[in-house]
């Protein structure tokens, strides 16, 4: 049911976004239709109509098929991986179809407009001012000084855990994040520069606002990440502090989200108060020679244009130019990005359904090994062995947990914090009394986990 | 000050960079002493060549419209070249104007007329 209440919202924000995407595409008001610009006359062709048409309907029905697998990618299974593969699949198809009919129909669209003659030569005309050419952006702290900051508070804890796996994995990615950080503010800084735009001074103004804005929340945010972890800390020194964590945990996420909300809205609100000064003041503006360039309304492939970032056709957002050496370097990086971390850790997921961890008992070692976390010690490190009727989890430190197995580190309700490694129904448990810790062990079966007990039993005789 | 360029003209950049700075000098849009934007950040800013902007600020600086200080970048003059008489190259592209206006039908008393409009709409 949990995660019913995790997954569910998540998954219907996910599917509303692309949904609103994929009609945003489709803009009459706006006269945009998939990047590609149409006038009301141009909108009755034939044609025109039965490319819309179909877009729309695809659009529709693609939508009402995706909308119950809201709930079927979200829906309790005993198997986290078979839920893991849905979620991938789902999301895969809510992106994959949308942009390859957008891209399709601005095709066709292009096609019908160019065999028309539809297309005019028009000026290009680029409006620079000569006071925000004078703005130095570079000058303002972006996100990867508070990724670094967020490291350097991090980092400690995660080096502490003792679990090399995820050292290999957090460490390396916490450092990719900050090289990625990197490269959006260097893309930021290259916004101004864009070009063919009814927008260029609009986007940067609010940019400039928007930046340091962002740096404000970036320290803040840093504060409350620091204020987490120490109350991580204190709370392997006091018992009772769950609450006060989670308060602080949840406190803060509301917090950040809200701010975020806010501070885009303020951002967008502005963007919109100076699209329409620009509208009035009749600028001129030359997208038809452009709009070539884009497909689908959702990339920009234009090597002519030197700039990195251009204004979208559709809505306030922006997007990379991938004719340029940063906008190739941002789109495959962010691909390799995704299937750096994703394919992995699905890897990983799918190797934990299976078999959720190792289990080695000789006379010299007695070792449990997952895909994150291990244990290896000696039988005379072992200060007692009890067989417990059950074990009741309360809180997941750091772990993996589904109602078949769970590997990691636990709070428990009678032992406080615990490793585990269990399986089955957890009844019985074999708790293991190390010197610095305390293991809980089960296996799939009642009469497996008895007879491990009565081998630790024998073995620290 | 908004400077705009047509990549489509026929008239060259940095002749419209020129003209348009001189324009917004004498409408009073860019004030006396006004900082431009280093040859740099123009460059940058348009997406042009450097020594696009570099031509346009040389041409201004010739003509005494504004003045580069190695420390300062590029600044309108505050003392502008106070000549009250035409310079050769204004005069013949003057007298080009006047020759065309004729042919296309324009009586002396029309000219002023357009002069004495366009210079009160401009400055």
């Amino acid at each position: 049911m949990l995660m019913l209440m995790i997954l569910g919202p998540t998954f219907l924000i996910l599917y509303l976004s692309f949904l609103w995407n994929a009609f945003s595409l489709h803009s009459v008001k706006r006269g945009f239709f998939y990047g590609v610009s149409l006038t009301p006359q141009q909108l009755e062709d034939p044609e025109i109509q039965e490319v819309t048409g179909t877009y729309l309907k695809r659009i529709k029905t693609f939508f009402a098929l995706m909308a119950p697998g809201i709930v079927l990618v979200s829906w309790p299974v005993p198997y986290f991986a078979l839920t893991f593969s849905a979620m991938m699949l789902y999301t895969g198809l809510l992106m994959y179809y949308p942009f390859k009919w957008a891209i399709r129909s601005g095709e066709a669209l292009k096609a019908i407009k160019a065999s028309r003659g539809w297309y005019q030569k028009e000026a290009i005309v680029l409006r620079v001012d000569l006071d925000l050419a004078q703005v130095k952006l570079g000058a303002m702290p972006g996100l990867e000084w508070f990724l670094l900051a967020t490291m350097a508070v991090v980092a400690p804890l995660i080096l502490n855990l003792g679990e090399p796996a995820l050292r290999w994995i957090l460490v390396p990615s916490g450092l990719l994040s900050v090289v990625c950080a990197y490269g959006m503010n260097y893309a930021l800084k290259r916004m101004r520069n864009h070009v063919y735009s009814e927008d260029t001074q609009i986007n940067y103004q609010v940019n400039y606002k928007r930046k340091r804005d962002w740096a404000w929340l970036s320290v803040g945010i840093a504060m409350l990440v620091a204020l987490i972890n120490l109350s991580l800390l204190l709370l392997d020194q006091e018992e009772n502090n769950m609450m006060a964590f989670m308060a602080i945990l949840g406190g803060s996420s509301v917090a950040i989200v809200a701010a975020t909300f806010w501070l885009e809205r303020q951002h967008l609100k502005r963007i919109r108060a100076l699209k329409t000064m620009n509208q009035e003041s009749q600028a001129i503006y030359g997208y038809a020679e452009d709009e070539r360039y884009w497909y689908g309304g959702i990339f920009y492939n234009n090597p002519n244009n030197r700039k990195l970032l251009v204004s979208s056709p559709h809505g306030t957002s922006s997007t990379f130019n991938m004719g340029t050496r940063g906008g190739k370097i941002f789109f495959w990086g962010t691909g390799l990005l995704v299937a750096v971390l994703i394919i992995p850790l699905w890897i990983m997921v799918v190797i934990d359904e299976v078999r959720p961890f190792s289990l080695e008992v000789t006379n010299e070692v007695i070792s449990l090994k997952s895909t994150l976390y291990r244990e290896t010690f000696k039988p005379e490190a072992i200060e007692a062995v009890d067989l417990v009727p059950s074990v009741k989890l309360t809180f997941k430190t750091n772990g993996s947990a589904t109602s078949r197995y769970a590997v990691g580190y636990f709070r428990s309700e009678a032992y406080g914090a615990v490793k585990v490694f269990l399986l089955g129904d957890r009844k019985p448990v074999i708790k293991i009394t190390l010197k610095d810790q305390i293991l809980l062990v089960s296996l799939a079966t009642k009469e497996e986990t008895l007879a491990l007990y009565d081998q630790f039993k024998k073995l620290i005789k | 000050m908004i400077i705009e360029l047509n990549f489509e003209s026929e008239v060259p950049i940095y002749i419209q960079i020129r003209n348009q700075i001189v324009k917004g000098i004498a409408s009073g849009q860019i004030a006396l002493g006004y900082s431009l934007p280093t040859v740099r950040q123009l460059a940058n800013e348009a997406g042009i060549n450097p020594m696009t902007v570099n031509k346009a600020y040389g041409l201004l600086k010739q003509q005494g419209f504004i003045v580069v200080d190695r420390r300062h970048g590029a600044k309108v003059n505050a003392q502008m070249p106070n000549r009250k008489t035409l310079s050769p190259e204004m005069e013949g592209e003057l007298a080009l104007f006047l020759c065309e206006a004729k042919l296309v039908g324009l009586s002396e008393a029309a000219i002023i007329d357009i002069v004495k409009d366009l210079y009160r709409k401009l400055i």
